[in-house]
């Protein structure tokens, strides 16, 4: 394995695929930083950009452009108290009150730094935890896929949403919108209504591009993102900590990045949970817990480390099973299939080289990351004050763009105006994306294997509940639906309704 | 806060959805010898709206009687004065993408980007206009010439073809 490392490191470090990490890096942090643009519109608007590239390198680019957009959040949520990102949001907790007493310098150094190092922990966890699940992965039939699948589906249905019944409605909506064109077993059209460019039903770029970024505009439209934002003034010197302060940070770095990489694994929990758990748990861990929220490094720490933790364990389920954890891996699934790359156990079989390049890329991306948010703030925070009527018109042309240049036709732009349409309503009435996403991504999956499996067995359902892996994730589906639902319930009773 | 009326609405949509899919279900049709035929998930995803839809409905229901004696809550829809820019955008958004093949790439690009700044800001003096309108001219030229120049992307050409 480590050999293959070395190997991935090797095709990697050449000028030109580390000019694309960098340009994906630097893109990620913008994106990241501008409060209403997110790391997955930032590898939304990448994917056009790869179309040309070799495999490697296009990829490369999109996972620097996720890394950034992780990470660049803690930048607006320390000078504007806006989270960049939902990834970022308890980074404003302890960061924003620390920039207003005049230590900004501080907390951005202890963010970027805190930043890399739970980088460098969940991207080994990723290199050196891939390949064995993969293995395992390998003895998956229709009834263990079909299970895993399902489990992925109710749990970020479940939890995605305050209301489990509206998360599952999403999911639902988003196998349902999967279901046109020809059906993956007997490739016979459904749902086409005669229009022939529906054949080969949606493609997953205009609708994940759709759902998520064309939305902003419509919502700028009517006021609901904020034009204008004061930025603290800051002075940055080295990194902002000393020594004594950053080994007193070292076990907080490690659980919070334990916590992140753990929660990334999870399908349907991402970043934007992971922050919130780790600076908790920080603050219930801690001697003073009183302190959390009025500006102290441990704040910091803990979320940063969670969110940057959780990008290497969101990729986990994403190789080795094809099953992305949110919405902006769900947005690199995209890439790696426009890439000829179908993520699953066989990648690492067929691929493998290029897996550990990947790999290698992703380490280099947060060494760039590093050394790119301390060099480069003070143009990222100029970068802040950039209006938005003016950047969120381009951004929609640029999915356009990358729309049309899917497959060369106009059909992909209007699915794309559509799914924005979706998307805004979706938001209005309180219905997560990610399920919708997730479902349209998992569908073609249940579909196959709940049909081939029930083909295999004559028409017999009881082989999903009999075979061993597909009964424990059966389990597991009935056991997180149950303990969602009870706990709300139990919530609730302690809660008023006006509170929810 | 949940709008409980909103709920319901959507509760009632989605069980006539789940159903209208459900009911489509069987138009499609199964030429092949398989057993379970290209309708089967489509029934399924049907019966699952229709079921999630009845939830939500009932739900809403029991929530909005228990919370009768609360204080009304707010509205989760745009306030009216809002609502036009929203419409605007949606009909800018159609008219760009249904006229890229007629006008051409570069020409629809400059036409949206120009109302769509105009709708989204106020422009007031005459050194605004030209920033916005340089800003749609240039940025379309810019996307143009490295999409299609650089990246060799298809881009419809319309009546300059």
């Amino acid at each position: 394995m480590l050999e293959m490392l070395l190997g991935g490191f090797g095709a990697v470090a050449n000028p030109v695929s580390l000019l694309f990490i960098f340009f994906g890096v630097v893109m990620g942090i913008i994106f990241g930083a501008i409060p209403g643009l997110t790391a997955t519109m930032a590898i939304a608007l990448g994917l056009p950009l790869t179309y040309g590239m070799s495999p490697l390198n296009g990829i490369s680019l999109l996972l620097g452009l996720y890394l950034g957009g992780v990470s660049g959040g803690l930048i607006s949520a320390i000078l504007l108290k806006i989270p960049g990102t939902p990834s970022s949001i308890a980074t404003t907790f302890d960061g924003y009150p620390m920039a207003q007493r005049g230590e900004a310098g501080k907390a951005l150094g202890t963010g970027i730094v805190f930043s890399f190092l739970a980088g460098v922990l969940s991207i080994s966890t990723l290199t050196f935890i891939s390949p064995p699940l993969a293995r395992i992965a390998l003895k998956f039939g229709n009834y263990e896929y079909f299970s895993v699948a399902l489990f992925a589906m109710t749990m970020i249905g479940s939890l995605s949403s305050r209301s489990i019944v509206k998360g599952l409605i999403s999911g639902a909506m988003g196998i349902f919108f999967g279901l046109f064109g020809f059906d993956p077993i007997g490739a016979f059209p459904r749902f086409t209504f005669g229009w022939h460019e529906l054949s080969g039903g949606f493609s997953l770029l205009p609708v994940l591009v759709g759902l998520f970024a064309v939305p902003q505009i419509f919502k700028l439209a009517e006021g609901a993102i904020a034009e204008t934002t004061a930025v603290q003034k800051f002075r940055i010197k080295g990194f902002g900590f000393s020594l004594q302060e950053f080994f007193s940070q070292i076990v907080n770095w490690i659980r919070s990045s334990l916590i992140g990489i753990g929660i990334g694994i999870l399908p349907g929990v991402g970043a934007s949970t992971s922050n919130i758990v780790a600076w908790m748990t920080a603050k219930k861990r801690s001697p003073t817990p009183e302190k959390f929220g009025t500006g102290v490094m441990d704040g910091i720490v803990a979320a940063e480390s969670a969110n940057n933790g959780t990008v290497g364990g969101a990729l986990i389920p994403l190789f080795t099973l094809g099953i992305p954890g949110d919405a902006a891996t769900a947005m690199l699934l995209g890439g790696l299939m426009l890439h000829g790359l179908v993520p699953g156990p066989m990648l690492f079989t067929r691929s493998g080289d290029l897996i550990f390049s990947i790999f290698a890329g992703l380490a280099l991306a947060n060494i760039l990351m590093l050394i790119t948010e301390f060099f480069g703030i003070r143009l990222f925070v100029r970068l802040l004050r950039i209006p938005k009527r003016i950047l969120l018109p381009i951004i929609v042309v640029l999915c356009v763009v990358g729309a049309i240049g899917l497959n060369n036709r106009v059909f992909d732009a209007m699915s794309l105006i559509f799914f924005g349409v979706v998307g805004y309503l979706f938001e209005k009435f309180d219905l997560p994306l990610p399920p919708v996403v997730l479902g349209f991504i998992l569908g073609p999956m249940l579909e196959v294997n709940l049909r081939r499996g029930i083909m295999a067995a004559q028409g017999s359902l009881l082989p999903f509940v009999t075979q061993p892996i597909s009964m424990l994730f059966l389990a597991a589906t009935l056991v997180s639906i149950g303990y969602t639902v009870f706990s709300r319930i139990k919530n609730r009773e302690r809660m008023p309704v006006f509170d929810e | 806060m949940r709008n409980k009326v909103q709920d319901r609405g959507l509760g009632i949509f989605f069980s006539l959805f789940g159903l209208g899919v459900f009911i489509l279900s069987f138009t499609v049709k199964k030429r092949t010898v398989l057993t379970i035929g290209p309708g089967f998930m489509p029934r399924i995803i049907g019966g699952v709206l229709l079921l999630l839809g009845l939830v939500l409905t009932v739900q809403a229901v029991r929530e909005k009687e228990a919370a009768s004696s609360r204080k009304p809550e707010d509205s989760l829809a745009v306030p009216w004065n809002r609502r036009s820019p929203v419409l605007i955008t949606f009909l800018l958004l159609v008219l760009y993408v249904g006229l890229l093949e007629v006008l051409g790439f570069t020409l629809t690009t400059v036409l949206y980007l120009t109302f769509q700044f105009f709708m989204l800001a106020e422009v007031r003096t005459l050194k605004r206009l030209l920033i916005y309108l340089s800003a749609s001219v240039g940025g379309s030229f810019a996307v143009t010439v490295i999409f299609s120049r650089f990246l060799r992307l298809y881009l419809p050409q319309g009546i300059f073809r």
